[in-house]
């Protein structure tokens, strides 16, 4: 071995230790702190505490620790020097480490058997299935005192499927179906069957009919103005003494003419007066003792007394003349008030005619709309129906005997329809009220149908999610036991490996007659150390006695009562003899090394370690001997010892370090480093 | 956790009580440590990874 380099997660990093490959015995001292066992540690764990490097036939460094077997063997603790020993198997069996390797299999073992008992770990409760058990007393909370049954469920079901006169299939609770179910029971508004179809039309009917009443009936206006107008052509005829017949047209045509024959007769007296005027004037011209024919009756007469008849008449005609043609005048102005009442009679009369045509063409065109929309449907109410048939019977014969609707009995009658279609109106209207009375409680069921169904499929839902999560529990604590029969298993294989180990370790350091014999002799060489010791022999032999690896020089003593340092240099002794069973069987242990063998110790049994250590030689043990120890007396003691025995000495002297310092200071503190040849006798 | 992982793991564990579980006083009690340890850190793994580690 040439050198070791310490790894970073060495507490004394950085630090290198060379130039090894000249000593056959190395001596590590130092205060307690200074880093000994760290410096040590590449040995016992190789890898990020540092590595230990030999040289090859080329003198090139080569790293041994990754190659090396039976490091643990080669790597002796003094808690490990301190284990209590029975005898002297017992204490070459634990320096080969098989009793530890065989009690760390029985505890792999046991771990084994716990881990199969104690079965897989437990899954939580997802949180999803919280939220819905939550969903689902919500719900629940919502039904108030239904009983939540699907049995329930079903009845309702039944109930409000019949009052929708649909047929009820049952309630599964599927969500799918459910939801498709619910949708198509909604109840939806029973009415009279085509009542509502019709109501429109029956209502522009009943519509029509009142404004006729509220507006008066036109009939009745058209009678009113002929009445008139025949009474003022009664009166007429009678005034005027004119005949009726021809009618408004014809007394129109007589006043007219009346009136034609009196203006004509004003203006004959008007040209009679001027006549006389004339022949009055006239006469004043001539004699009034010549006689002269009168002018008027022609009689021959004195101009005197034609003069004076004229003037008697004329003054006798001129003031009955002027009271004729007044009453003339008066006489014409009366026919054409006359004329014109009775042609306002007439106006009247025409509007009228006129209005109540259009009013009988517009109720011609309601019933023909009226009765072609009043056409029964297959599933309509058979009562509405048959109220339609009547109605419908009425119209038709109001249209056949009504042709000309000025009528007031065509009035009257299509008040009659009105009246009946209205009657159809309100008991149609009765009858949906009826049915919308009914309609509440089917929409209250319907409410319960849809808090029952959203209850029962939350809860079939819940069902299902708890069902998945059993699923999924199922194949996590599948996952989870795989896992776990895999470090079981991987436990079990680390046991037997143990156990293996340990027959091997056994057989390798235990039982071989070389182990026994150089135990035997590293035994008989404690003479100087410890006489008593030195008279205990090792018999390897299993015989079924009851200590069968101790014969000591008592044979009453059956078992080793040895003080700390005795159990110390035993079991110093039984690892010493491991090692260099091992390696002179080339096994790959270049070197063994002690960490501390004296703590614990008095000063006797530390000089008996050093005696015993150093005296051994390298043909008992082949290999590199590294020993770290606090004791400078100790060390120098050995050194000594090691020397005479023929071994190369090296004393590497380290400082005090301190761990809690700054960290740039942790590193390994070589103080000096002595080399001592072997003493030749 | 590899299975090497889990070998170091377990080692450490017996590493803690090596000494006495060779101790004539004592290897019952440094036993069950190590048992109640390595069972431990089995079922804490096994947990941990909601079963779903499908180391080789």
């Amino acid at each position: 071995m040439a050198k070791v380099v310490l790894g970073k997660d060495n507490p004394v990093f950085p630090g290198t230790l060379t130039d090894l490959q000249d000593a056959d015995f190395i001596i590590i001292l130092g205060p307690n702190g200074s880093g000994k066992t760290s410096l040590l540690s590449p040995f016992r764990k190789p890898g990020s505490m540092g590595r230990v490097y030999g040289l090859d036939a080329d003198h090139r460094a080569e790293e041994l620790t990754s190659s090396t077997q039976y490091q643990s063997l080669a790597f002796i603790a003094s808690q490990a020097l301190m284990e209590k020993v029975q005898n002297l198997r017992d204490a070459i069996a634990l320096a080969s480490n098989s009793p530890r390797v065989q009690q760390e299999s029985t505890v792999l073992q046991l771990c084994v058997r716990q881990l199969e008992s104690s079965g897989g770990p437990q899954s939580d409760e997802p949180p999803i299935l919280r939220q819905l058990q939550r969903t689902y007393l919500d719900l629940d909370a919502r039904c108030g005192g239904i009983r939540r049954t699907t049995e329930t469920y079903n009845a309702l079901g039944r109930k409000l499927a019949s009052a929708c006169g649909r047929h009820w299939n049952g309630f599964e609770p599927r969500p799918d179906l459910a939801v498709s179910l619910e949708a198509s029971l909604v109840p939806a508004f029973a009415g009279v069957r085509g009542f509502q179809e019709c109501a429109v039309s029956l209502q522009r009917l009943i519509g029509f009919a009142r404004d006729t009443d509220t507006f008066g009936s036109p009939a009745q206006r058209l009678r009113s103005a002929h009445e008139q107008l025949a009474r003022a052509v009664d009166e007429l005829c009678t005034r005027y003494r004119l005949t009726s017949a021809g009618g408004c047209p014809a007394v129109v045509s007589q006043l007219e003419h009346q009136k034609q024959v009196t203006q004509e007769l004003i203006d004959a007296k008007d040209r009679l007066s001027a006549c006389r005027r004339a022949a009055l004037k006239y006469l004043a011209g001539i004699s009034q003792e010549s006689r002269a024919p009168c002018p008027v009756c022609e009689q021959d007469m004195h101009v005197s007394q034609v003069l004076t008849r004229l003037s008697e008449q004329g003054q006798h005609e001129g003031s009955g003349a002027d009271q004729e043609t007044a009453g003339l005048r008066a006489l014409i102005v009366e026919i054409d008030r006359s004329l014109h009442l009775l042609q306002s009679r007439s106006a009247d009369h025409a509007r009228c005619l006129q209005n109540a045509l259009e009013h009988s063409e517009k109720s011609k065109q309601i019933l023909q709309s009226v009765l072609s929309r009043l056409t029964p449907a297959d599933g309509w109410d058979p009562w509405f129906c048959d109220a339609l048939a009547d109605l419908r019977v009425e119209i038709e014969r109001w249209l056949v005997a009504h042709s000309d609707a000025t009528t007031a009995e065509a009035e009257r009658q299509f008040g009659q329809i009105a009246t009946l279609a209205g009657g159809i109106d309100d008991e149609g209207q009765l009858r949906e009220r009826r049915l919308r009375n009914d309609h509440e409680p089917l929409l209250r069921d319907f409410d319960q149908f849809q808090r029952l169904g959203c209850l029962l499929r939350a809860r079939h839902e819940l069902n299902a999610v708890v069902y998945r999560l059993d699923v999924g529990r199922h194949e996590a604590d599948l996952r989870r036991r795989q896992q776990l029969a895999r470090w079981t298993q991987l436990i079990a294989r680390m046991a037997e490996e143990r156990r293996v180990q340990a027959e091997t370790d056994r057989s390798q350091a235990l039982d071989t007659p070389e182990a026994q014999g150089a135990f035997q002799r590293l035994v008989t060489r404690f003479e100087e150390v410890d006489p008593w010791l030195a008279g205990l022999r090792y018999d390897g032999s299993e015989d079924g006695r009851k200590n069968p690896y101790l014969r000591s020089v008592d044979p009453g003593e059956s078992v080793l009562k040895l003080s700390e340092g005795q159990t110390v240099v035993v079991n110093l002794g039984a690892a010493l003899t491991v090692a260099g069973v091992l390696a002179r069987a080339g096994s790959g242990v270049p070197w063994v090394v002690l960490d501390e063998p004296t703590n614990a110790l008095d000063q006797t049994s530390s000089n008996a370690v050093a005696e015993y250590l150093g005296s051994v030689t390298m043909r008992e043990l082949p290999c590199q001997i590294f020993v770290s120890t606090f004791d400078e007396g100790f060390a120098i003691r050995l050194r000594e010892r090691a020397t005479r025995a023929g071994r190369t000495v090296r004393l590497v002297r380290l400082n005090y370090h301190e761990r809690g310092g700054i960290p740039s200071e942790r590193r390994l503190r070589i103080a000096g480093i002595e080399t001592y040849p072997p003493q030749h006798p | 956790m590899t299975e090497a992982e889990m070998i170091e793991q377990i080692e450490d564990r017996l590493a803690s009580e090596a000494g006495q579980l060779c101790n004539g006083d004592r290897p019952l009690a440094a036993g069950k440590r190590v048992i109640d340890s390595i069972v431990a850190l089995i079922q804490e793994t096994c947990q941990t990874t909601q079963g779903e580690s499908q180391e080789s």
